[in-house]
């Protein structure tokens, strides 16, 4: 069944019809074309399609696109300020070699952004309990876990 | 920008059905009650949509609660903690109520999948979905939480130890909604704790999980004993039998809990499934319910 529905998407607005039984990764990656946002699991366990809504990072395949009607939606594609820039976030992640096969980062980034804008300078126990909804099976967590504290803001200042 | 979606055709993963956002509980509870078991209330929906893709649900009607507003809140009323239906386990991780107050509720929250769960997933959501492993119901049962039921109307409260009938199983007849749960405050002198026992720290449901509350008088005497377990049986399970054996006893160490073993054997029916073994379960029971009593009564650590 379709519904007309309205996504506000790293600032874009999107109107259109979706099927009401897509998820918001769904229609974010096959109507929006927004590829960044990933699907593993599909069942909320891996994380590779978190998205922040309004503040809060979600698994974006357990939530129906229907149900994100007139909400707020960070992707990925959102995060660094215009095309051809980086984030201090995705920078962080390159240096630190915090990426292998890629296919989570862009759900660990969105956590870590998530955390970062709730708490700037988290402590070690909060950086893990943040990116505790992230799975990577590449680079053992170490890199990632660098990268994000080496964005705490008292490093970084 | 506006932009406007493509419409692509998906192939759809489970069977179509319609999504409905009412504006009130009324007109909720008439949609559920005239579907009879055809529609499924909708609210933070992470364990709607894997049982839809599992096929273990298959509605024909969604109706989402979470349009209603004013139903998220963690509230005082006299001698009571009122909590709203769609109240996030993060509204209760940053509840100074709870945090204050009901120490095994919040750990519990803090257990649920990942931060991004904690996020969407709702608390009444958590009971009504009815899992054998619920990580906030052994909690709730410890602190003798009641649940206020609204069909077409007319409300009633439900004690939450009457609530569950068996996995997936509740006392909810079409047109019911759980429209709030309420929390007593745990006795003056009382020490409650929550222990979950899995393979890893996050996303991870429960092996065994162990609540208690336990109240002291003066001498440090139990007074009052609640014990509940998760995923040791068809329900969540509050071992009453257990917790009368604890009223009386003034608890030194270990060897004062000697009986625990068998007395909470006899009330727990643990099977063997992929997480864990029954033999398993039925030890580490034992051995986290003696843990969390220790702990209680100042004699350890967990």
């Amino acid at each position: 069944m379709k519904k007309e529905i309205t996504l506000n998407v790293n600032g874009n607005v999107y109107r259109g019809e979706v099927d009401t039984h897509q998820t918001l990764s769904n229609v974010l990656r096959e109507n929006l074309n927004l590829t960044g946002t990933k699907e593993g699991c599909g069942v909320g366990e891996c994380g590779a399609c978190t998205v922040i809504v309004e503040g809060r990072s979600i698994n974006s395949c357990l939530v129906l696109a229907v149900d994100m009607d007139e909400r707020e939606i960070s992707t990925i594609e959102g995060l660094a300020s215009k095309p051809g820039e980086i984030h201090d976030i995705q920078k962080a992640f390159m240096d630190q070699g915090a990426i292998q096969c890629g296919f989570c980062s862009p759900g660990m980034m969105m956590s870590t952004k998530a955390l970062l804008d709730q708490e700037p300078n988290p402590t070690d126990t909060e950086i893990k309990k943040g990116l505790s909804g992230n799975l990577c099976r590449c680079t053992g967590y170490t890199k990632i876990f660098e990268a994000v504290k080496s964005l705490k803001a008292e490093e970084v200042k | 920008m506006e932009v406007s979606m493509k419409t692509d055709s998906l192939q759809k993963a489970y069977k179509d059905f319609d999504f409905i956002k009412p504006n009130s509980l009324e007109e909720i509870s008439e949609i559920l009650a005239k579907e009879k078991g055809r529609a499924q209330i909708a609210a933070g929906c992470t364990d709607i949509i894997p049982s839809l893709r599992k096929k273990l649900i298959s509605p024909e009607k969604m109706v989402s609660i979470k349009g209603i507003p004013g139903l998220s809140y963690v509230e005082q009323d006299e001698d009571v903690v009122r909590i709203g239906a769609t109240t996030t386990m993060t509204d209760l991780i940053e509840s100074d109520l709870i945090r204050e107050n009901f120490p095994a509720l919040l750990k519990a929250a803090e257990n649920v999948g990942s931060r991004h769960i904690q996020n969407s997933a709702t608390v009444v959501g958590n009971l009504c979905n009815a899992s054998p492993a619920a990580d906030t119901a052994p909690p709730l049962l410890v602190y003798r939480a009641a649940l206020k039921i609204m069909n077409q109307g007319k409300e009633r409260e439900v004690e939450l130890r009457n609530f569950f009938l068996g996995p997936r199983k509740t006392v909810l007849v079409p047109g019911d909604i759980v429209t709030e749960i309420i929390l007593p405050f745990p006795n003056e002198n009382s020490k409650s704790l929550f222990i979950k026992h899995g393979k890893r720290k996050a996303l991870e449901i429960s092996i065994v999980s162990v609540a208690v509350n336990l109240s002291f008088d003066e001498n440090g005497k139990i007074t009052e004993a609640h014990i509940s377990c998760g995923s040791v049986g068809p329900t969540p399970i509050l071992a009453e039998k257990t917790a009368t054996k604890l009223v009386g006893l003034k608890v030194q160490g270990d060897e004062d809990l000697a009986f625990i073993l068998e007395a909470i054997s006899s009330e727990i029916s643990p099977i063997d499934d992929v997480r864990s073994t029954g033999e398993y379960r039925r030890y580490v029971t034992c051995v986290l319910t003696k843990r969390a009593i220790l702990a209680c009564c100042g004699k350890g650590d967990y």
